[in-house]
């Protein structure tokens, strides 16, 4: 099949589907939040360790298909290090850039699963209260 | 007999190209039937040359034009009253569709003939169209919805069915004729005749097996059966309410206004006789039209010749999916008693995944949990890919998709 640079199926993101980055829990997260895909029933919960506003430790289980897996894989990865506020506020638009593919209208859920979730952490300062599920 | 029926279809002569731009446009194959259709040229032209030569309001107007098209909306009720075997043209309805037909019934029966408490039977087959019309109308009314458990590979089993019927004694029962996502025929005759022992009426709901198996009401003893025009290769926006004569004549209309009365004066209106009591408002008439062409072309082509075909696509299909390592059909894996509707899981590999993945070789199917998810979460825990197909399928397309489904799986077990 395929194996474009800009293949949402290339290497590089089933790569990513394969091993993803940050899968699991933390032991002391801040935030816990669970996000599902009404379309699909596929969910994510993400959690977080926050310190001083910046995203020290991040973690995900989640069932999905391959390009949500992928993206919140890559999305997780970037976001260590930098200001919750900060990652929240672009983080819609990055999650796509980070896929580096065009997205098919029907898939663009998929790829917002992982946003969808830490768009919740935004309203919610202190953690909230959904304990994370072994998904898959 | 295969190239001259797909040769009438002419969305199947798409060529596909999709993203990523590799190779050459492919030929469209169409794996979705269950889903909706495609419409053959009878179907298209009937409805064109309506539009275009017989175009008015039907039963109203005194001239010519008017005339025509009423002949032509109620040419096809006898068509329809012919193709299920009913023993009378008015109790023939058109309604929009079969989840309309399905919500006309429920809400007359809820309204005359249901009480609080009283039971309603449905089996964990069916679709949402005949499951959340009974729950919102059961919130309402304070019925109770209990549901026939199915065997561990996703059939009715007529005795489990009968020993619901003791148990719950219900008032009303709802079965789907086809399952939607398994393909399997369900023994219907039998369960009508159960459930008629203990005074419940019977609602078949036909929306996939119209297109597939013949159907006759009279021999079913059903009390009401309803389908979809679109999933019969005709028209979206029109379908049919089977009901028997007794019974459409004490259910209460469902759509109030023009045509379907018989008299308005400020303190009262008196309703039409059937089957006008129930079509009441501008009915949607090129799309019975298109109805009554669809149904002309699978009489013309045959029950017999559609059976034998399907079943030589469902052998076909069932030896190619066996071979493809961590797949799992849902559902029994025989050719007997069946329309060739598949749905399956890869393990490792995300249904939508294999969905897109299937589309970039130009083969469109269905992920999801196909408007089911009681079966489904029975089934699988996962959504599945369903492959549902039609009279102008051929075996070099089930080649083709297994070919394609082998393609993924290297792709991802890389
Ligand atoms: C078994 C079954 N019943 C009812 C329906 C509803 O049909 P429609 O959407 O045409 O009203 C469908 C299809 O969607 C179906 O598969």
């Amino acid at each position: 099949m395929h194996n474009d640079v800009r293949d949402m199926y290339r290497e590089e993101i089933l790569e990513h589907y394969r091993h993803p980055m940050n899968f699991g829990t933390l032991k002391k997260p801040s935030h816990t939040i669970s996000a599902a895909n009404p379309l699909c029933g596929d969910r994510i919960t993400l959690q977080l360790r926050v310190e001083k506003g910046i995203v020290r430790e991040v973690a995900f289980e989640a069932s999905g298909c391959a390009i949500s897996i992928a993206a919140a894989s890559l999305f997780s990865e970037w976001m260590k290090g930098k200001k919750l506020a900060q990652v929240q506020k672009v983080g819609e638009k990055k999650t796509q850039e980070l896929i580096k593919a065009p997205i098919s209208v029907a898939r663009i859920q998929c790829v917002l699963l992982p946003y969808s979730a830490l768009k919740k952490a935004s309203n919610s300062t202190s953690s909230e209260l959904t304990r994370p599920r072994k998904l898959g | 007999m295969m190239n001259s029926i797909r040769n009438q279809f002419p969305i199947l002569k798409t060529r596909v190209r999709s993203l990523p731009r590799r190779g050459g446009a492919k030929s469209l194959v169409y794996f979705d039937n269950a889903a909706t259709t495609q419409k053959p040229e009878i179907v298209l032209r009937a409805m064109d040359k309506f539009y275009r030569s017989k175009n008015a309001p039907v039963h109203r107007g005194v001239y010519t034009l008017a005339e025509a098209a009423t002949a032509a909306y109620e040419n096809v009720r006898d068509q329809v009253r012919d193709f299920i075997h009913a023993a009378h043209r008015e109790e023939i309805i058109f309604t929009a569709g079969a989840t309309a037909s399905i919500n006309a019934v429920v809400a007359g029966y809820v309204e005359t003939s249901l009480h609080r408490g009283d039971h309603i039977l449905l089996t964990d087959m069916e679709h949402h169209a005949m499951i959340v019309p009974w729950q919102a109308a059961a919130e309402r009314k304070g019925l109770e919805v209990d549901f026939v458990p199915l065997t561990s590979d996703g059939r009715v089993d007529i005795g489990v069915f009968k020993k619901a019927l003791a148990k719950y004694r219900p008032k009303f029962v709802g079965i789907t004729h086809v399952s939607n996502v398994l393909g399997t025929v369900n023994p219907v005759r039998e369960m009508i005749a159960a459930a008629h022992k203990i005074g419940a009426i019977v609602l078949i709901d036909a929306a996939q097996s119209a297109a597939h198996l013949p159907i006759d009401v009279q021999k079913l003893s059903c009390d009401f059966l309803v389908f979809s025009g679109h999933k019969l290769y005709g028209p979206t926006g029109v379908g049919v309410l089977y009901g028997r004569k007794e019974l459409l004549e004490r259910l209460p209309p469902f759509i109030f206004g023009g045509h379907m009365i018989e008299e308005v004066t400020r303190e009262k209106t008196t309703y039409a006789p059937l089957p006008a009591k129930f079509e009441g408002g501008t009915q949607p008439v090129a799309e019975v039209v298109g109805l009554g062409a669809a149904i002309s072309f699978v009489q013309g082509v045959g029950f017999n010749a559609i059976q034998k075909h399907e079943c030589e696509l469902s052998a076909h299909m069932l030896k190619g999916l066996k071979v493809i390592s961590g797949l799992t059909l849902l559902g029994p894996a025989t050719t007997q008693g069946r329309i060739p509707v598949f749905s399956f899981t890869i393990s490792g590999i995300h249904s939508h995944d294999v969905a897109t993945l299937l589309d970039r070789e130009g083969i469109a199917v269905r992920a999801g949990h196909h408007c089911a998810q009681i079966l489904h979460s029975n089934l699988s825990p996962d959504a599945s890919v369903r492959m549902s197909l039609g009279v102008y399928n051929t075996v070099g397309e089930i080649d083709r998709t297994i070919a394609a489904l082998h393609k993924i799986q290297e792709k991802f077990y890389a």
